[in-house]
């Protein structure tokens, strides 16, 4: 799935510091394109794909100003997710934002029950594609919860636009996918942001 | 952090609101994240007047933030150490939890202003969102000190001549010029004009007027239109629902049940072609503004 229409209002700003930002952007395969750089295009960005060894043996990647996971986190299983988190937010450093983009389960939901026709794109929303299974699921609650259980302070948590467009029976393009949950993190904070 | 609590009380508090609020504060003091500082509660009919005295009393101390939490209003577990966290991370400078009308509809307290000055109630969320609005009420709100003296710098306060009471207004909105009359002064289009009224001062009141009931508005619109004014940023963290209790306590249920009975509402209300009356009038205050 592509995140087509999605922006980060905060991305661009970053942390207020001098130099680079360094950016962590954690992708789910090889050779997949990244969108960190677009969205902080001053940064210097690396790029890892995820790796579930990563809840035995975190390494020492270093301390970035900001990890990105889009799509990436209903690839670790319900049971590992907190875990997985409390890694990444290990590589972050002290007042380091990670930023969670993730299908919105609670829009599928609401798609399913509403009743009609439940297209293709809904149920990939819980389900996943064929060799991109999803293991676990979002909604922002769920996220949030997370977060907190991985010891990061919330500092935004809204629903946006997914930007995937598709065809109805008459050829009409129409948004197939409406929100999808984005969630940043904070590791440890001390004293009043923003000065 | 250290956070002064503000209660501007005009009711008889339920045994349901202190046997909540009371046994929170105490966990709160003992987990040490927040760190309570004063109680400051004022009773009197005049809510505005609770609430500048509540801030007074507060800036005259040396606490971070105020928590002001209504006596009718019943915070979640912990609300108070997630208001810190957003503002800690610079998410806003006002935070505050979600609660709903008392009366139906039910609306959460949070509003975004339209471009005709009135406001219109958030509706679409999620709960978890947090989100960024115009105006809020002060039922579970925690205010960064430093709104209040950026007020305090930015606008002027003057006492108008007709009946005493003050008026703040932004040091960018006083301007040197000729002395007008009081009264009323039109514009040639006749659409368009000026109230003008008497003032004197400035004056430096002991009790700055942050909070006032004018116009049929309730006291927060006044100070959340000053920290606007002042770059400052309202957050609604919609995960922190308080309950309101009246005779009985209202939540989010209830606000839903009736948005589904609006939204059959609207949906017939858009077949008859009513919306075009709403649509004709911000046109023409989009003309009057000249965008």
């Amino acid at each position: 799935m592509k995140n087509g229409g999605w922006r980060m209002k905060n991305g661009g700003e970053g942390m207020d510091r001098n130099g680079k930002l360094r950016v962590l952007e954690i992708l789910t395969r090889e050779g997949q394109e990244g969108i960190a750089q677009e969205i902080w295009p001053e940064a210097k960005i690396v790029q890892a794909v995820l790796d579930l060894g990563w809840l035995n043996d975190p390494g020492g990647v270093g301390h970035y100003d900001m990890i990105l996971a889009s799509h990436v986190l209903q690839a670790v299983d319900g049971a590992n997710v907190t875990r997985m988190v409390r890694v990444w937010a290990s590589w972050l450093r002290e007042g380091g934002e990670l930023h969670l983009v993730l299908p919105d389960l609670m829009w599928a939901c609401e798609q399913v029950v509403k009743g009609g026709e439940v297209d293709r794109y809904t149920l990939e929303v819980i389900y996943g594609q064929t060799g991109a299974e999803h293991r676990s699921g979002f909604t922002v609650g769920l996220v949030r919860g997370v977060l907190a259980a991985a010891g990061l302070k919330v500092k935004a948590a809204r629903l946006g636009p997914y930007g995937i467009v598709g065809m109805d029976a008459e050829g009409k393009e129409h948004e197939v996918i409406a929100r999808q949950v984005y969630v940043v993190g904070v590791n440890g904070v001390n004293g009043w942001g923003n000065g | 952090m250290r956070v002064d609590i503000g209660i501007a009380a005009n009711k008889n508090q339920e045994m349901k609101w202190w046997s909540t609020l009371a046994p929170e504060l105490l966990v709160l003091q003992r987990r040490g994240k927040v760190q309570v500082e004063r109680f400051i509660v004022i009773g009197s009919a005049l809510t505005d007047y609770n609430r500048n005295e509540v801030v007074r009393q507060f800036l005259a101390g040396d606490s971070e933030a105020l928590w002001f939490v209504d006596d009718d209003t019943i915070p979640p577990p912990r609300a108070v150490e997630w208001l810190v966290d957003l503002v800690e991370v610079g998410a806003c400078e006002v935070a505050a939890g979600i609660y709903y009308s008392r009366s139906a509809p039910y609306n959460p307290i949070a509003y975004q202003r339209r471009p005709n000055g009135l406001y219109v109630a958030l509706s679409r969320f999620e709960q978890g969102e947090i989100v960024y609005v115009d105006s809020v009420g002060m039922g579970c709100t925690l205010i960064q000190r430093r709104v209040f003296e950026t007020i305090q710098e930015q606008y002027r306060v003057y006492r108008r001549v007709a009946n005493g009471t003050l008026a703040p207004v932004h040091r960018e909105d006083v301007r040197p010029g000729e002395p007008a009359e009081a009264g009323v002064v039109m514009e040639s289009n006749l659409t368009r004009g000026y109230l003008v009224e008497p003032i004197a001062g400035p004056v430096e009141p002991e009790q700055w007027p942050f909070f006032g009931f004018e116009h049929g508005r309730t006291e927060d619109h006044y100070f959340c239109e000053m920290a606007v004014r002042c770059g400052f940023r309202i957050a609604v963290d919609t995960a922190l629902e308080c309950q309101h209790v009246g005779a009985e306590a209202r939540e989010r249920d209830d606000f839903r049940r009736v948005m589904d009975m609006l939204g059959s509402y609207a949906a017939l209300k858009r077949e008859l072609g009513e919306d075009e009356e709403w649509r004709m009038e911000n046109e023409e205050w989009r003309r009057g503004d000249g965008s």
